[in-house]
């Protein structure tokens, strides 16, 4: 066995030229196969580590996986905001524990600015029921302070107490700027692997306070009130994006979505997080499924391109077979010459492909953390991984028994005598 | 002596045959008996389909009323011999807090659509599920068989709340026989 893996090995350094681009390929296919099923498993579980502990979610009837992937993820947008009175109705009841109002629609450097109370930084969970932590300072106390997420933090390069203004609007860049009322950085969170990681979070009232000079979605021209006098305005929200709910029974959670869902002075969808969260993977299903299919196919292709190689080199390789059976090579040896070949090329391919997948993950994470607020950990292989591999290496030992085949044929016909 | 062997094969024979006769011990369930259940076990015999609804409408009339979303378990009756028996039963998963990816906590209910339909199934179709192992669960759409320990009345935060809870102890994907 061993020599005969020696001679392998040795053969196909003598034509290191064919067998590097054979591994390159095999290399290329196991690693997208590797980094596709990777980016399938480390999404679900950072889009499922994003929010722990909700029972319900609130928001202005849209669609449920709308409604998830806005208030949660900061994915897409909202149809419609919902009015402080209706919020302040539903949430008096003797079934709910706590809420979070969220309130949605400004920008800053492309990074979504979020309204809220101190109950997000009270009853907000994230992982397995993870609290918020401050990296440094504290949740707001003055009107025009700010908390930043960790990302935002580390990306613009802000410390406790710079200032910053925030833009109108959802657009990367900002045009049009609340540059009368410019905050201040009063905390930064610690990193979470969540979009809260990608998000500036002001106080409901500050929401208020930026849109003063707005009228009907413009800002007035010559006029620009003082933040000083904004301060003592009446600022009390008059609307809210959408609200998350923790209830005192699990039990109690179809009766409560019924009750917003059936409120009458508005229309509000009430969703269970859980629930449409499996949804959504539901519908990333079938296009996962497809994204694994091709990357079979390429897999398959590198394998058989392979195969191309070995069988086009074999008949030139036909005295060099004589030359071996001189030396007392049976034609069985020969055939295993042929897949240990297969193999050895797969097998490099493979750990090539490993290291390669490894290298697109260090390359993609920082883009697709900065992006999406999904972190891509490097993490170990698992089991599944590893069978996936396994089944990769199989794949080009079998393929490797064709040309032993023929091999073998081409040496019992041949005998010591060449004739090409 | 071949014939002592004999008769002493006959008469381990005609024991274990014997014990076997004894048959499956009889369903006035011991602790560790596993009772296999469907739905329909979780409403009791003497309550009619009426009184059901009608005590749906009457729940919803108290909410508006008092804004508290309680069943008051005097009121909406459960199948109180099921208290700390075994059971089996199949139903659909409606995910409740998920840890990560794991599904921990689960309501089981009749039928897939409970989150939509109107009106959502009442207090006694409802099993609050708790499992240590977690749960894959291929879809929404996919029933489970639950087996595990179910307890008919619970106290929480001071208000009494009705509905069955169950520790589960094994969850199968459910096979229509």
């Amino acid at each position: 066995m061993m020599p005969i893996l020696k001679l392998a090995a040795k053969s196909l350094m003598n034509r290191w030229a064919t067998a590097a681009l054979t591994l390159f390929t095999i290399a290329i296919s196991t690693g997208l196969l590797l980094g596709v099923e990777r980016l399938r498993t480390e999404a679900r579980i950072s889009f499922s580590n994003t929010i722990s502990g909700a029972d319900l979610i609130v928001g202005a009837r849209s669609g449920a996986v709308q409604l998830l992937l806005y208030s949660v993820f900061r994915i897409g947008n909202a149809t419609n905001n919902i009015t402080m009175e209706s919020y302040d109705k539903l949430k008096k009841s003797k079934a709910i524990a706590w809420t979070i109002p969220i309130s949605l629609g400004d920008s800053h450097k492309g990074y979504r600015v979020l309204g809220t109370n101190g109950d997000y930084f009270r009853h907000y969970r994230y992982g397995r029921k993870q609290k918020l932590a401050f990296k440094a300072g504290k949740p707001f106390s003055d009107l025009f302070d700010v908390v930043l997420g960790a990302e935002v933090a580390r990306a613009l390069n802000y410390k406790l107490g710079d200032r910053i203004v925030i833009a109108h609007g959802l657009g990367r860049a900002g045009l049009t700027k609340h540059d009368a009322t410019p905050f201040a950085v009063s905390g930064i969170l610690a990193p979470t692997g969540t979009p809260v990681d990608r998000t500036v979070h002001v106080s409901l009232e500050a929401i208020e306070a930026i849109h003063v000079d707005w009228k009907s979605g413009a800002k007035m021209p010559g006029r620009t009130t003082p933040a000083d006098a904004i301060r003592r305005m009446d600022l009390r929200p008059h609307q809210i994006t959408a609200f998350i709910i923790g209830l005192k029974s699990k039990l109690a959670v179809f009766r409560q979505q019924r009750r917003i869902n059936n409120f009458n002075e508005e229309p509000l969808l009430a969703i269970l997080p859980g629930v449409t969260l499996l949804e959504l993977w539901g519908l990333m299903g079938t296009a996962e499924k497809a994204l694994l299919a091709i990357s079979w196919l390429v897999v398959a292709s590198g394998i058989l391109g392979m195969l191309a190689v070995i069988l086009s080199g074999l008949n030139e390789r036909r005295r060099e077979m004589a030359i071996l059976r001189s030396v007392g090579a049976r034609p069985a040896h020969l055939a295993g010459l042929m897949t240990a070949e297969a193999g050895v090329l797969t097998l490099a391919g493979v750990v090539a492909g490993i290291a390669l997948h490894y290298l697109a993950i260090a390359v993609a994470r920082p883009f697709i953390r900065a992006e999406f607020g999904i972190d891509l950990p490097f993490g170990l292989l698992t089991s599944y991984h590893w069978a996936l591999l396994g089944a990769i290496f199989a794949a080009g030992l079998l393929i490797g028994l064709i040309p032993a085949w023929r091999a073998y044929r081409y040496t019992v016909s041949d005998g010591l005598i060449v004739r090409t | 002596m071949k014939s002592l062997k004999h008769v002493t094969g006959l008469l381990v024979v005609a024991a274990l045959m014997l014990g076997l006769a004894a048959g499956p011990a009889p369903v006035h369930a011991a602790d560790d008996e596993v009772l296999k259940i469907d739905w329909t076990d979780l409403i009791p015999k003497e309550v009619s389909d009426e009184t059901i609804s009608e005590l749906m409408e009457k729940g919803a009339k108290l909410d508006e009323e008092n804004d508290t979303i309680f069943y008051d378990p005097k009121i909406f009756p459960m199948v109180k011999t099921l208290n700390g028996k075994t059971v089996r039963i199949p139903g659909y998963v409606v995910p409740l807090d998920m840890e990560l990816t794991e599904i921990k906590e689960f309501l089981l209910v009749p039928y897939f659509g409970a989150c939509i339909h109107v009106p959502p199934p009442p207090p006694n179709q409802i099993i609050y599920v708790k499992t240590k192992k977690p749960l894959n669960l291929k879809g929404l759409d996919y029933a489970v068989e639950v087996t595990g320990k179910i307890s008919t009345a619970i106290k929480e935060s001071g208000v009494a709340n009705t509905g069955y809870t169950l520790e589960s102890k094994a969850i199968v994907p459910y096979e229509e026989k």
